[in-house]
């Protein structure tokens, strides 16, 4: 089965692929935060530019890319389009039949859209170069909860045995003759088949608590992590974080926060 | 849900993390007060978030498209207060595997289906002590939850500005017809109201699907596994 799931590349490598885990998050992350929150276009589309040279320097292939970011590119299409609904000041821009589209909508929609596609793809390139379990790494070593990410780290390896259970009970059903069809029938299939899915793993979450006991399972994490930084790491990083606080100057200037500072 | 980053203004990510870590460090101190060792529970909640993962990534066909379960009720249902953490979970493993949702957004996220959850297992604890039967209880319980999500995602669409305003200037044409009139002028004329009116149009059929399928997922459960239920079972008997 092609489950599609894990956005990892494997067969490549690149500078990208090589930098250090702890570096790459943290980086990204900050660019993430800083160009989802960005107000200036001019800069949204800068930020759009970086992460298509992040894909370019991590050597990713485009057609991979497209496919990842294709449906949430999509979700922020239709948040765009009901944006560009939202009337708002300023003139018409055209009138589609009885709606009218505004200078003042149209902006924002697209300052939405750009920001959204650039965040999208530089998390894909965070993804699609970092091994799941390094960055699970990166985040114990960046203090987040233990308790969480040891929920984070059972459920990701049980989705893969699950999707597996789903995709046999599909094929045995589809093999005795059921087709998707809208019915009450329908209904109860499916119910019927998700609910010995939410059973087993019921069962299997008891199985593997009582195994990790006997294990010498005590709810601390035993992970050792070599993540060392150097100082090429601590210099990409400011770097990264100039850039992100860089880009939120022109709006900040405009909203006359800085005019005193720069005046 | 699956908002995007960069799609919502700051400050309301701000305000849907700082929500959505308070109720992270509630849920979980409240199950600790029902169960005592969470430890114990890490395994458990992982497998089910994954089982449930699985489960909302199945197509349920509803012509003219499909759609895809929410299940955010039926997981409060199974999991108790600890369902927060399974959506909170879920939701960034969505993130991190499908590129569903983002990071500054995960807290809005995690709220529109995480206080349905949480909502769900308090109304079927509610209604475990009534005569309702199971699959009533459990069809009303994922009812009110895809509804709640929808009502908090109608308040979120509209504190982010998008108002459907131009939609306004469509609801002016149908003024000389009666009733219709009528209802679009209070539409026109409450603050918010249109936008919640938009997006529950968009979402009666994933309400009506998730009930009914809960309404055969709950009775199945408490059949074939009634251990999995077991912490309303002892609610009855002791009335």
């Amino acid at each position: 089965m092609d489950t599609g799931i894990d956005s990892y590349l494997y067969n490549n490598t690149s500078v990208i692929h090589r930098m250090n885990p702890m570096t790459k998050v943290v980086a990204v992350l900050a660019m993430v935060i800083s160009v989802a929150i960005v107000k200036d276009i001019n800069m949204a589309l800068f930020a759009l530019l970086l992460s298509i040279l992040m894909i370019i320097a991590a050597k990713l292939p485009i057609r991979f890319v497209i496919k990842r970011i294709w449906s949430p590119f999509l979700f922020i299409l239709l948040f765009a389009a009901a944006l560009l609904l939202s009337g708002g000041e300023g003139e018409i821009l055209w009138s589609i039949g009885f709606l009218d589209i505004t200078a003042e909508s149209a902006l924002n929609a697209a300052l939405i859209l750009i920001r959204a596609t650039a965040a999208i793809i530089m998390i894909t390139a965070l993804l699609a170069t970092t091994r799941f379990d390094i960055i699970v790494k990166v985040l114990y070593d960046l203090k987040m909860p233990v308790f969480l990410l040891q929920i984070l780290m059972f459920s990701y390896r049980y989705i893969f045995v699950f999707s597996d259970e789903l995709d046999n009970m599909r094929n045995s059903m589809a093999a005795k003759g059921f087709r998707p069809k809208l019915s009450m029938r329908m209904f109860s299939s499916i119910a019927n088949m998700l609910g010995m899915l939410l059973i087993k793993s019921f069962e299997r979450g008891d199985e593997v608590y009582r195994s990790m006991i006997a294990k010498g399972y005590t709810g601390k994490p035993t992970i050792i992590t070599e993540n060392k930084m150097y100082a090429k790491d601590y210099i990409f990083v400011s770097f990264a974080l100039l850039i992100a606080v860089m880009i939120h100057i022109p709006a900040l200037t405009q909203s006359g926060i800085l005019t005193g500072i720069a005046g | 849900m699956h908002i995007s980053d960069g799609v919502l203004p700051t400050w309301v990510l701000a305000v849907g993390w700082i929500i959505t870590i308070i109720l992270l460090i509630v849920s979980i101190a409240w199950s600790k007060k029902q169960i005592g060792n969470l430890t114990e529970k890490v395994p458990q909640v992982a497998v089910m978030t994954a089982a449930l993962f699985v489960a909302c990534m199945l197509k349920i066909p509803m012509p003219p498209t499909s759609l895809h379960l929410m299940l955010a009720g039926l997981a409060g249902i199974i999991l108790g207060p600890l369902v927060f953490v399974c959506i909170f979970i879920s939701l960034l493993l969505q993130a991190i595997l499908f590129q569903f949702g983002g990071i500054t957004v995960l807290g809005v996220n995690t709220l529109l289906m995480g206080i349905p959850g949480l909502c769900g297992y308090l109304i079927f604890m509610a209604l475990s002590k009534t005569k309702s039967p199971s699959w009533l209880s459990s069809a009303v319980t994922s009812f009110v939850a895809v509804t709640i999500t929808t009502v908090l995602l109608g308040i979120i669409f509209y504190v982010s500005g998008v108002d459907f305003g131009s939609l306004n200037a469509m609801l002016d044409r149908v003024s000389g017809i009666p009733v219709l009139s009528n209802i679009a002028e209070i539409l026109q004329n409450t603050p918010g109201l249109l936008t919640f009116f938009m997006i529950f149009l968009m979402n009666i059929p994933l309400m009506l699907a998730e009930a009914v399928i809960s309404a055969f997922i709950i009775p199945f459960i408490e059949k074939v596994k009634p251990e999995m239920l077991e912490q309303y079972k002892t609610n009855k008997q002791n009335e």
